[in-house]
């Protein structure tokens, strides 16, 4: 199930990646005199890609419902997970979205396929790749979630960009050798996709290092994790394709450029260039196996929670108590903000805000009232809710990662409930 | 050219397709009220979890058996915050409980587990 999920996963970046590619490439690349068939293969290609994503979608859903049911999936539960959970809602907006462009870009195909028109369609499927970020790991973070998902759109835009972008130079290129175009033709447009590509490959550089730190948070976790290892694999394959844009961006640009110097017919420029350019995506279309697989996996961040899960002890609370050891603080400290001592509330739900300073050790805050656990924040508010009428003590003491190991750090205030 | 292309998409395709061994989910038990393994002496009236991400309820399900197998949950579950569930307890004798909890996080990922609490006898 869980490599049927990923494959799933990593068919539909793919298939989103050639859609924007080929749509970029047909509106935005392609210098001015192109062949006009070349500009309607590139978008016969955007459109058969699109058909895929959302054929891919349908099966991914049903996998879904396996997961939901333990079994297939019945119709009445796809219909309700549809309207009532918001990853369903996401995926029917999406499918919706897609079917829309389906039909946007036949109507760009009857009317000539325009340059503009063809911008207009590439800027369209933008939020289809950037709305996956939306049923993400990203959505999922706790603290600064819009700022996550903004960050995994770019990247996952950024990604479709050069990946998608260069699957369709490589046609482009493939075109340009077969119909024998003139080699400054194919300079112009590998020119014109290094400029793009350069772009692309700062944001997801940038918004790549910024999603790795929150998913996987720690060294250790990248080493010591089914989904740190995976996703140093696909640091290793995104550094080896950075290579090979490298090589391609100071190399193949100079090997056509020399050829339309020289006059040449260009031929052995031609082959050079696809050559790099198709070991390059074929890099890309490794990667987005990687991802795949990511997508399906635990964030290596929590793997703490997996470990803890499994592993609590059994010992009775009043026994733990009774041994219970608080680790050095070490610079870790927690100030309450919210409730203030005294404080009087009519509800049964107090606000809570709170100043931490993790130091060396410390990652969230216990909250206990009155002694009992009553959970667990780890950004700087929260709420407490069911409170009874009465007065309460509420202390908040920093815990470590592992989610056991409490810290001799801790701030304690008494309020009341009415 | 195409043949060598062929196996090496065809590694990774199978390299995905790998049974899983793992636990692969993504929302857990963060917190739990009672606690996973605690002897509580007075009988809790509600079961709370506070998971690792928020959770979709109407594809959650906590289920609270005691240790014959009888179910001593009730009603219908809550969620109080986003990444809380709750459910009633009805009153409860001294003896062991289990939790067996299932849960749909935001980002689309089922996981499953089993707490256990205590009910002790009353201090005299």
């Amino acid at each position: 199930m869980v490599g049927l999920e990923a494959l799933a996963a990593a068919l539909s970046y793919l298939a989103l990646a050639l859609l924007l590619g080929q749509l970029v490439a047909a509106g935005f690349l392609l210098p001015d005199g192109e062949p006009k068939s070349l500009r309607h293969s590139l978008l016969a290609g955007a459109t058969a890609a699109l058909l895929i994503f959302l054929a891919v979608a349908v099966v991914a859903l049903v996998i879904q419902g396996a997961k939901l049911q333990r079994g297939f999936p019945s119709a009445e539960l796809l219909w309700r997970y549809l309207t009532m959970a918001q990853s369903g809602k996401i995926w029917l907006a999406r499918e919706i979205y897609g079917a829309l462009l389906v039909l946007f870009i036949w109507n760009v195909v009857n009317k000539g396929a325009a340059r503009h028109r063809l911008r207009t369609v590439a800027v369209l499927s933008v939020p289809l790749i950037a709305s996956r970020s939306l049923t993400s790991h990203a959505v999922a973070v706790r603290d600064d979630t819009l700022l996550i998902v903004i960050a995994d759109a770019i990247h996952l835009t950024a990604t479709a960009l050069w990946a998608g972008g260069l699957m369709a130079l490589w046609r482009v290129v493939y075109f340009a050798a077969k119909e024998k175009q003139a080699i400054a033709w194919t300079a112009k447009i590998v020119q014109h996709f290094s400029n793009l590509a350069l772009v692309s490959v700062t944001l997801l550089a940038l918004t790549g290092f910024y999603q790795s730190w929150i998913h996987v948070g720690a060294l250790k976790t990248l080493l010591n994790t089914d989904y740190g290892n995976t996703l140093l694999l696909k640091l290793v394959l995104f550094s080896a394709m950075l290579s090979a844009g490298a090589m391609n961006f100071l190399s193949t640009r100079r090997v056509l450029a020399r050829a339309v110097s020289r006059n040449e017919n260009g031929h052995v420029a031609s082959k050079t260039a696809l050559r790099r350019i198709g070991i390059e995506s074929f890099i890309g279309l490794l990667i987005f196996c990687a991802t795949g697989l990511l997508t399906v996996l635990s964030p290596g961040i929590h793997a703490v929670h997996q470990a803890a899960s499994a592993n609590r002890s059994l010992a009775s609370t009043a026994e733990s108590a009774a041994k219970k050891r608080y680790l050095p603080a070490e610079g870790a400290s927690v100030k309450i903000i919210e409730p203030k001592i005294g404080q009087v509330f009519a509800t049964d739900q107090v606000p809570l805000s709170f100043t931490l300073i993790g130091a060396k050790r410390g990652h969230h805050v216990h909250a206990y009232v009155d002694g009992e656990l009553m959970g667990m924040f780890e950004g700087k508010a929260g709420t407490l809710n069911g409170l009874k009428p009465g007065r309460h003590t509420l202390e908040l003491r920093v815990v470590a990662a592992d989610h056991q190991s409490e810290l001799d750090a801790f701030d304690r205030v008494e309020f009341m409930v009415k | 050219m195409y043949s060598k292309f062929l196996i090496v998409l065809s590694s990774a395709l199978l390299l995905l397709a790998l049974p899983d061994s793992h636990s692969w989910g993504h929302a857990y038990p963060a917190v739990s009220v009672p606690n996973n393994g605690a002897t509580v002496q007075e009988p809790p009236r509600e079961l709370r979890i506070q998971f690792t991400e928020a959770v979709e309820l109407a594809f959650s399900q906590i289920t609270v058996k005691s240790v014959n197998g009888a179910i001593v949950s009730q009603g219908k579950l809550r969620q109080p915050s986003s990444d809380t569930l709750a459910i009633d307890l009805k009153p409860l004798s001294a003896g062991n409980y289990s939790v067996e909890w299932q849960v749909l996080s935001v980002d689309t990922h089922v996981t499953d587990g089993v707490l256990r609490f205590t009910v002790g006898a009353p201090a005299n």
